[in-house]
């Protein structure tokens, strides 16, 4: 009896953990390969939340530029401005596309020109689900 | 007075067509005579707008710093020009720089290499900011210098508008594509109809 109640208690705890936490999911993250002299450049990716809980993305580290940053481009009356923002929400079982013209982390001062193909490492870090590691492949498109 | 009125003459032709045409422009029909200007290109050399008579023009305000809009659009470029097939040989693509200060002739060259490893297709333009101020004018474009702050590895961003526009092979404005404007296989459809409606 004990322990049943000890299992029971168990999957609760268990169940509301799952619950209450969010599932990330990277999909497609790439890098866009640049000019050789060009210092920035951008990563891409979708982010999907299959959890029910919401989660930020709050910064992202590499290797590869001195700075990453999560950057929106926004177009203003045809003027298309760099708008740096903290996070970026991605409410539970909801997705966010990081896409060219959009959202994007912008990696500023690349220590090195980038070879299409390549996988570049980094790090994302959510304010939830904590730091979540990725590799990119550099494109060209 | 001769050369006026043939400019009018050209100004109401491209009325007529773009109002009485069946093709559905995916771009956004303008008329308007370009001024001749002179700016320096990838090899240090001073060039004319008026020297690329005979070529249509795709003309681009942009910058080599540019992290997202830039390689965007020069990318949708280089993909509509893979798409114009004979007729490629008649497009040529002004890429002229909003950020002088830091856009050497040699910093445009491996830009726009990197785009058009031939060279034979795309021209780097950069100038005194006088200049560049002048040219900008006279297309409506737009730019602003950004400071990023605690950056100093990138200094500062451009905000720039991102029009493409099309430029006939007498020097007139015909058509400007905006971002929005993404498919490179429309872009192309409505240069090589320009093209067809203007001779070769």
């Amino acid at each position: 009896m004990k322990r049943i109640t000890l299992f029971l208690l168990m999957v609760l705890v268990v169940g509301v953990y799952a619950y209450t936490q969010p599932v990330i999911r990277i999909v497609d993250p790439w890098v866009r390969a640049v000019p050789p002299n060009m210092k920035n450049s951008a990563l891409f990716m979708t982010i999907v939340n299959e959890g029910d809980e919401d989660d930020e993305l709050i910064g992202v580290e590499t290797d590869i530029a001195r700075m990453a940053q999560i950057h929106k481009t926004v177009n203003e009356n045809g003027v298309m401005k760099m708008v740096h923002v903290d996070k970026i929400e991605i409410h539970g079982h909801t997705k966010v596309e990081l896409k060219p013209g959009g959202y994007h982390i912008m990696l500023m001062g690349l220590k090195r020109p980038l070879k299409e193909g390549e996988m570049l490492k980094f790090t994302l870090i959510f304010k939830n689900s904590g730091r979540i590691q990725i590799e990119a492949p550099v494109k060209r498109k | 007075m001769l050369k006026k009125s043939v400019i009018w003459l050209f100004l109401l032709v491209g009325l007529v067509i773009t109002t009485v045409s069946a093709h559905q422009f995916y771009g956004y029909p303008y008329v308007q005579k370009i001024k001749d200007f002179t700016l320096i290109d990838q090899n240090g050399k001073r060039v004319s707008f008026s020297d690329f008579r005979g070529k249509y023009l795709l003309v681009f305000f942009g910058y080599t710093y540019c992290p997202d809009v830039c390689p965007t659009s020069m990318y949708r470029i280089k993909e509509t020009l893979d798409r114009l097939g004979k007729y490629k040989k008649y497009v040529h693509v002004l890429f002229i720089s909003v950020d002088p200060e830091r856009d050497t002739p040699e910093n445009l060259k491996k830009f726009i290499s990197y785009y058009d490893p031939t060279g034979k297709y795309i021209t780097g333009l950069t100038g005194s900011p006088e200049e560049i101020k002048k040219v900008a004018k006279q297309f409506r474009a737009y730019y602003k210098k950004v400071p990023l702050k605690d950056n100093p590895e990138v200094g500062y961003l451009v905000d720039h508008t991102a029009f493409i526009y099309l430029i006939d092979k007498n020097g007139i404005m015909r058509l400007i594509f905006r971002p929005a404007n993404e498919d490179p296989e429309k872009i192309a459809e409505d240069i090589i109809y320009v093209i067809k409606y203007f001779g070769e």
